[in-house]
Parts: structure tokens; sequence; C-alpha cells
């Protein structure tokens, strides 16, 4: 079960947050930015750690080439505890997607596939509803209601 | 009504174990101090202060080793051995061993129950000379089954040995619960295979 | 299951193991990889702000009052990281492959069959480790090795 959403921009700012259920703790305003800021920085690090044995086994894949920020493959991409899980998405512009759901049952990678799923269509309803509307200025706060009602749409049908 | 045995947690006895010989270095370098500061007041200060809690350090004092730590711990043993054979002698007082009390007899007594009383094991080997010299040899020693020196085992042996004075002092109040007068000197032979030469014509 | 690399911080947040396997056995010396190597320092700080601020996380969003919410895991494109925390500040992680999932186990038993067995009862190891000093102790190191390390 889908718990929230979280939308940070590519320089780590909150520009949506949306509680699709009420399983977990409400957070204020300023714990959610805190919280984005802290994926945002923590996504960077993660990769940085990955042990010198991958790195040297992993064939030379596309991201290696060329030093886009953006086309960070290797980040933090989910975060199990006991009582949720987390999964990020990032796209090639920057943009990270943050779902929290109930914790992850069973196999995990196949846990983050289907989450990987669920926020490749929001990404969709993001570039639809979002970007193709004239009124959103880029980078700041979304608060369109069309987008708001897709979101709760696509939640409810999974 | 069942009677409950009284038992005691091996962990907490080990612990307890691990502590006297830093125990019994502070006490001595406090007394020390405390003697040389304060000669004329005839109350030395002898409160342990609390300032090396979780690290090592004290066993790489200069008194490790000293006199007055080794017999500290070989004194504390030979109260413990002395009061340990009255219990364990009133325990079974059936024991065939001693019915016959002669030397051999009560080195076996402390081979076996002795050492199973406070090891869990019997010693692994005695022997003796007929004339009065006996070697107890334990292959395993209990109290060293966790000790390792982050430094290394030269190290590890070095700071064990004022442990043994412990099992060495009880040895000698067993013994002389039973009339004996001893000299033992304990040996690390080959880490953690410990011996104890006891000569008893003394 | 490929595990890549043990950590251990104390409750004073610095690190004191660190060990990373290589995978290749280097039949020469018996063991492979590093044993709390200086080059690995940076590394352990970052590991340990990531799985610091993540553990954070976790409380915030997931504690209930009867209950503290724990992190298990968190993981990237390219390996996993599990992590264990005891009740008294002491934390653990192993950097594994993706194949590996839930190591929480392993963990509780490095924790207390291992680090409770021969670094607190061995009264020759301090428990309270001074900043920049490690856990050297040998013994310790062999069964760390023999039950994480490859086989």
């Amino acid at each position: 079960m889908i718990q929230s959403l979280f939308i940070l921009n590519r320089s780590g700012g909150l520009i949506y947050q949306h509680d699709l259920n009420d399983g977990l703790n409400k957070l204020s305003a300023n714990e959610h930015l805190i919280l984005a800021g802290t994926i945002h920085g923590v996504f960077a690090i993660a990769s940085k750690l990955t042990p010198t044995a991958v790195k040297v086994s992993a064939q030379p894949r596309a991201q290696s080439q060329g030093s886009a920020v953006n086309g960070n493959t290797s980040g933090l991409k989910s975060i199990e505890t006991d009582k949720f899980s987390m999964y990020i998405f990032q796209t090639l512009t920057g943009v990270k997607f943050l779902l929290v759901t109930d914790p992850a049952q069973g196999d995990l990678n196949s846990g983050c596939d289907t989450a990987e799923n669920v926020l490749r269509k929001i990404y969709a309803l993001y570039a639809d509803y979002v970007m193709k509307n004239p009124f959103y200025e880029i980078d700041m706060p979304i608060r369109v209601d069309l987008f708001d009602r897709k979101i709760a749409e696509l939640v409810k049908a999974l | 009504m069942t009677e409950i045995t009284p038992q005691v947690n091996a962990t907490c006895l080990d612990l307890l174990i691990n502590e006297m010989v830093p125990l019994a270095i502070r006490t001595t370098r406090e007394l020390k101090q405390s003697y040389e500061q304060a000669i004329e007041s005839l109350v030395p200060q002898i409160s342990i202060k609390d300032e090396d809690t979780g690290d090592v350090e004290i066993l790489n004092s200069e008194l490790l080793h000293s006199e007055d730590v080794t017999h500290k711990l070989e004194n504390c043993g030979y109260s413990i051995g002395i009061r340990l054979s009255e219990v364990l002698i009133y325990k079974d007082s059936q024991n065939e061993i001693l019915k016959n009390l002669e030397l051999l007899n009560i080195m076996k007594f402390i081979c076996r129950d002795v050492w199973r009383e406070l090891y869990g094991k019997q010693m692994d080997n005695l022997r003796t000379n007929h004339r009065g010299t006996f070697v107890l040899i334990d292959n395993a020693f209990k109290t060293f089954q966790r000790f390792d020196s982050p430094v290394d085992l030269q190290d590890t042996i070095y700071k064990c040995k004022p442990y043994l004075w412990i099992s060495s002092g009880i040895i000698r109040g067993v013994l002389k619960s039973f009339g004996v007068d001893s000299l033992i000197t304990p040996e690390i032979t080959k880490f953690p295979m410990v011996s104890f030469n006891i000569q008893t014509n003394v | 299951m490929t595990i890549f690399s043990f950590w251990i911080f104390d409750r004073h947040c610095n690190c004191i193991y660190s060990r990373e396997w290589t995978q290749v056995l280097n039949p020469a010396t018996e063991s492979s990889g590093t044993i709390n190597a200086k080059a690995n320092e940076d590394n352990a700080k970052l590991l340990f702000g990531v799985l610091f601020s993540l553990r954070n996380i976790a409380r915030k969003v997931g504690d209930t009052p009867e209950q503290e919410n724990t992190l298990n895991s968190f993981a990237t494109a390219k390996y996993r990281a599990h992590f264990y925390e005891s009740p008294s500040g002491l934390r653990l992680c192993i950097l594994s492959d993706l194949e590996t999932q839930n190591l929480q186990t392993q963990l509780r038993d490095v924790y207390s069959n291992i680090y409770v067995e021969h670094i607190v009862k061995n009264p020759l190891s301090p428990v309270d480790f001074k900043p920049g000093s490690k856990i050297t102790n040998q013994r310790f190191i062999r069964l760390v090795d023999r039950y994480l390390g490859p086989q």
C-alpha cells in the first residue's frame, strides 16, 4: 500500500508532497523539507560508496561516459525499514520521485521493480499534467489540482 | 517443597574475575599515591577514581607484575581456596578420595573436584616425582578462553599471567585446609595451556 | 551471495573496524582485502553519515508510541547495505550484492557471538575505543572472516 509521494527538484528542493494514506506519522512541512534534503544528499553519497569489487567487475556502461550529474544511475534506490519501504527514482533531468510504501514483502528486488513501475507512471503524469501546464513555474512547488486527482486515481487503481 | 540450587551466572562470574587484576592494580596504585601524598594523615584515601572505564590502559601499568599486585591476587585465591575446600568436603562427604588423605589423593581432589567446581572441567594431567613435587596441567585454562590482546600473542601471555595467581592461591588454600604447606609457581606453558608447579616439602 | 565489506561503528560514531574483501583469494597470504585500511577512513565517515541520516528518517516517519522503527537496509543499483544497531548504540553494517536480501540474523550473530564474546568478555581488549583506535584482535578478525568472508 502506498503511503506517500514526494517530488524533489534537481537541487533537492521539495516541490510536491502528498500523503496518500495515513499509516505513518504525520510530519510537519519543515520535517518534509529536511527529509527531502537528506535523501538528496544521501542519494549522491550512496553511489560514492559503491564497493571497489563491484566497480571492477561491472562492465563500463553508458553511465560512465560523460559527466552529466543527472546521469547518476547508481545512487540510492530503496530503503527498507520495519515499518515502511522507500523507493527513489531519479529521472535523467535530475528530478527525484520518492514513494513511501508499506514494508516490502518477499523479494526485495522485485519489490523495487514494481515500485519503479509505479514511479515511472507518476513521472508520466508529472510530464503530462505539470510540465504541460502553462501556469506551472519550473522548480517551484506543484499546486495543480488535476495532477493531484490523477495521482489519486493511479494509486486507487493499483 | 523443592529446594532451589543456588546458581551463578557464568558470564557475571567471568566478568567479575576479569576485573580482579585491574582492581588489584588500582588499589595498589591508589594506596601508594595516598601514602606518598599524605603520610601525616592517618586515614588514607583509598576510594578508586572512575578514570579509565572501558579501556585497558590499566593493564599496561608497571604494577602488573609487581609484588603487591601478585600478593593481593594470590591472597584472594588463598582465602577462596580455604573456604571452598570446606564447602566441597561438606557437600560430598562420601567422596572416595577423601577416605585416604595422603598427598596424592589430595592432589587428585584438587584436579577433579576443585577444578570441576571452578572451571567445569578436570585438570588434564597430574605428574609427581613422588618426593613432594607435583605438576598439575590444564590444557585449556577456562579463564583464558576469551583472552586475546589487540597487540599480539606475547602481549596476551604477558597480561594473562597475573590471573593465574588467583588459581594458584586457590590451590594453596585448599592444600592448607588439609594441613599441607606449599609453594606454587604457575606457568603458561603454551597458551592457553597452564601448569602449576607445587612443592609441598617446604 | 557476495559480501563486499563489513563495518562497525561505536556509540561515539567512530569506525572501530572495517574489513573489505576482494573476491579473488590470494593463496599466498590466505586472507584477501584490507583490514582497518587508512584508505577507507573517508568512506567510513560517508557510510556512517548515510546510515545515520536514513536511520533518523526511519525513526521520524515510522516510530510508533509502542515501538521504535528500525532501518534494515538500503540499496542502490549496485549494492545493498545491511544495518543493525544494538540497544547499546553499536552499529554494524555489511555491504553485499543485490541478491543478498536480508542479513539481519547474520549481523545480530556477529554482534552477540563474536563482538560480545571476544571483545566485551575479553579483559585484554578495550570496550570503549579511543578515537582512531581499532579492533586489531586476531581472534576477532579470524572469526569474522570465517563467518562473513568469501568461502
